[in-house]
């Protein structure tokens, strides 16, 4: 018989007809089935399968879940949210124009008659670049994490509370997170990104740096004009550990597998979950919730933030170029061991030479490649997040409006598991 | 880079500055803010090394920063310094006490510590921008070892980006949004600077585009800081503010007209100054002006008894004084 790789995010293996037939309609439903192949949805042919599958993997790296026939309904986000998601695309890529609008201002005052010079117009290729990522329709995943986490903790139960100042940090967040991609991109030599041309591939590297750090500057005043010193600290916090894990990502260590896997998750928590971590925070300390209130958050955000990195993680072995928006393989390729690799290494010792070189030698890649998938990694991989995202979910109860939007806060950190990108 | 235009200073501003840092008991260094560098930064630091024999600009940065002292970031930071001490001195003498006049006090009480890394911070991020306009682009990369640029490349962005995060966590603990807002805005100006000269890459500018290019590149954040300087100090009134803003703008112009001047119109290295489209004695004439303007910025707001204002007004002149430029 013969095996599909992948189907719907998780690694899957077919030995009926009944769960070919199962796949072919939920990639039909996604629109990842080609017109010619829409038959495989309803009567598959099994030369037809040969013909189309990828990889084939060894019996190892499968797992005998089958897929559901009819794919999750996602729950759609609380309306007040959308709305807010929806303005602050358009708010943002008006604000970094120099456009003012109502809420983003950034506040600074300007002298009058201080600045003797023709135009204070900001120069356009800066507002093009800046506003580059924002207006290509990302998911803006970090600011709803952040919408929802305001209304959760709000005290009012009745009302559908997220201030302006709550606004502003989902803004903040996905503007940090931006301008950390622009950064990124460029110390990563990527040319691509959400399937699009990044930044520096564009306009080059230097300019790419500079629009990083304008952005940066600009969330930096948007931050201030909330007022509330303590959340300026909060959220500065995320940049230092953005650098952190950048530079923790850099070197590698001869120890052993553990302290390795410790680095591991101390780098993914600062490149990633800290963002999220410190943004609910944030929103807890605005709504005036206590410390307590404000820990749990903190740590909903975190796990939150460590599942939906180890889940990218997995991704960059199981998934498709075309629906990551990035070649595959790119953590192998920069040299990054990341947790599949890891717990590969835990079963197959020689993968820890490859780890320490960075991958550098040729066939080094393919041969981790074929390791982890060889191995039990991405299973424990997928475990792990699924630990986070449970513990997430577990402390979503704790919050003060939990009953009316909890169950959304549940979708976001149970999702990640579903993930295709 | 700039070490050669050191060595090109005058004797007065020799003088003058070297007064001014005895007066503000400046260390010289901004590493105080960054005590304690993590395993990987260090080895980060040490990483540099491998740029030897490549002409990335990240290894001439360096080198100038570790072995010869950045003059033209060390200057602002002693400017803010001296701004924030004469801000304390108008504070004095309108709450009836004497300002400080001597060297000889002790100089801790003269500049308060929040005043002292908004100093710290506007070094840093003049640093970090220095490091960020160092990044090649894939085309500059003709000659020599292109890996060991790309390493460049990825040293001078962490590098830059650590310095920001730094500046950033200092400011926030400064508990004073509105100075974070100002600098930041210096930053954002900073970026947008290098856009503007995109116009013209290797032709000198016409004077209006000179005078809004230094300003991003340079005076905005001076400006800014000196006026948080100012709001450091716990001083709201709205024409003081904006005058130690032009302060701060017109220094930092005085500063570039100057190093123009001094390398005899040739800057070797166009990172920092571009060249301006205009006549020797034009360009001398609008240092002159802009000095005497700054004075008289300065006279109007600060008392005149201030050691502090003294010593900035020597910089001043040793600056945009023609008898005073080699």
């Amino acid at each position: 018989m013969d095996f599909l790789k992948r189907c719907n995010g998780s690694t899957l293996c077919y030995f009926t007809k009944r769960c070919q037939r199962a796949c072919f309609s939920a990639l039909a439903y996604k629109g990842l089935l080609p017109e010619s192949m829409m038959d495989l949805a309803y009567g598959s042919t099994s030369h037809t399968v040969r013909r189309i599958a990828p990889q084939i993997p060894s019996r190892r790296s499968c797992t005998t879940t089958l897929i559901q026939e009819q794919p999750k309904s996602k729950r759609e986000l609380p309306q007040f949210v959308q709305q807010h998601l929806d303005r602050l695309q358009l708010e943002v890529t008006g604000a970094l124009a120099g456009t003012a609008n109502d809420v983003i201002s950034f506040g600074v005052h300007r002298p009058a008659g201080a600045v003797e010079t023709p135009s204070n117009k900001i120069s356009f290729e800066l507002q093009e670049m800046a506003k580059y990522y924002f207006s290509q329709g990302g998911k803006l995943y970090r600011p709803t994490v952040a919408l929802l986490m305001a209304a959760s903790c709000s005290h009012d139960r009745m009302l559908e509370t997220v201030s302006e100042n709550q606004y502003k940090i989902a803004v903040v967040s996905e503007m940090i997170h931006t301008a950390s991609l622009v950064h990124d991109d460029v110390i990563d030599e990527s040319d691509t990104r959400r399937n699009r041309p990044t930044v520096n591939a564009l306009w080059g590297n230097k300019m790419a740096v500079l629009v990083g750090d304008y952005i940066l500057a600009k969330a930096t005043q948007l931050l201030c004009s909330i007022g509330n010193a303590q959340v300026v600290s909060i959220m500065a916090q995320i940049i230092e550990d953005l650098v952190k894990g950048e530079f923790m990502q850099m070197g590698v260590r001869d120890s052993s597998s553990e302290a390795r896997f410790l680095h591991y998750m101390q780098k993914t928590y600062k490149k990633t979950a800290s963002l999220f971590a410190n943004s609910c925070k944030s929103v807890a300390v605005l709504a005036g919730c206590n410390e307590n209130i404000q820990r749990t958050a903190f740590e909903y955000g975190k796990n939150l933030g460590m599942a939906f990195q180890l889940i990218d993680d997995l991704l960059d072995f199981v998934a498709q170029s075309a629906t990551l928006g990035k070649p595959a393989g790119a953590d192998l390729k920069l040299g990054l061991a990341t947790a599949p690799v890891l717990f590969a290494a835990r079963e197959y010792p020689e993968l820890d030479r490859l780890i320490l070189r960075r991958f550098s030698e040729s066939n080094d890649v393919q041969k981790a490649w074929d390791f982890v998938l060889n191995s039990d990694g991405l299973r424990q991989t997928r475990q792990l997040a699924r630990q986070h995202c449970e513990e997430a979910a577990r402390l979503i109860a704790f919050l003060p409006n939990s009953a009316h939007f909890g169950e959304h806060l549940t979708d976001l950190a149970m999702s990640q598991l579903d993930r295709e990108h | 880079m700039l070490f050669s235009q050191i060595v090109r200073r005058s004797p007065q501003w020799k003088r003058a500055v070297a007064e001014a840092e005895k007066l503000v008991s400046y260390s010289g260094s901004y590493l105080s803010l960054q005590s304690s560098l993590s395993d990987e930064e260090a080895n980060l630091a040490l990483s540099v090394r491998k740029l030897l024999g490549t002409k990335h600009p990240l290894l001439q940065t360096a080198k100038d920063l570790f072995y010869n002292g950045n003059n033209s970031i060390q200057t602002r930071g002693l400017v803010v310094l001296l701004v924030s001490q004469a801000a304390n001195d108008l504070k004095r003498s309108l709450s009836g006490s004497q300002p400080s006049t001597s060297a000889g006090t002790d100089c801790s009480e003269k500049i308060l510590t929040k005043q002292r890394h908004l100093a710290e911070i506007v070094e840093i991020v003049y640093t970090a921008n220095l490091l960020h306009r160092g990044v090649l682009d894939v085309a500059q990369m003709t000659s020599g070892n292109v890996e060991k640029l790309k390493l460049g490349n990825k040293l001078a962005v962490l590098g830059g980006d650590f310095l920001l995060a730094n500046a950033s966590v200092a400011l926030a603990n400064l508990c004073a949004p509105q100075v974070t807002s100002s600098v930041a805005q210096g930053i954002a100006d900073m970026s947008e600077a290098e856009f503007l000269s995109l116009k013209h890459p290797d032709r000198a500018l016409p004077q209006d585009l000179w005078d809004r290019t230094i300003y991003l590149q340079s005076g905005s954040l001076l400006a800014h800081s000196c006026k948080s300087a100012i709001l450091l100090a716990d001083l709201d009134d709205q024409s003081l503010l904006d005058n130690s803003f032009t302060i701060g703008r017109r220094v930092a112009l005085i500063y570039a007209l100057s190093e123009i001047l001094t390398t005899n119109g040739s800057v070797n290295n166009k990172r920092e100054t571009p060249e301006i489209d205009m006549s020797r004695q034009e360009t001398f004439d609008w240092l002159e002006n802009q000095g005497k303007l700054a004075i008289e910025s300065i006279n109007s707001s600060f008392p005149s008894s201030s050691g502090a204002v003294r010593s900035l007004k020597q910089i001043i002149r040793a600056l945009s004084d023609r008898k005073c430029l080699v």
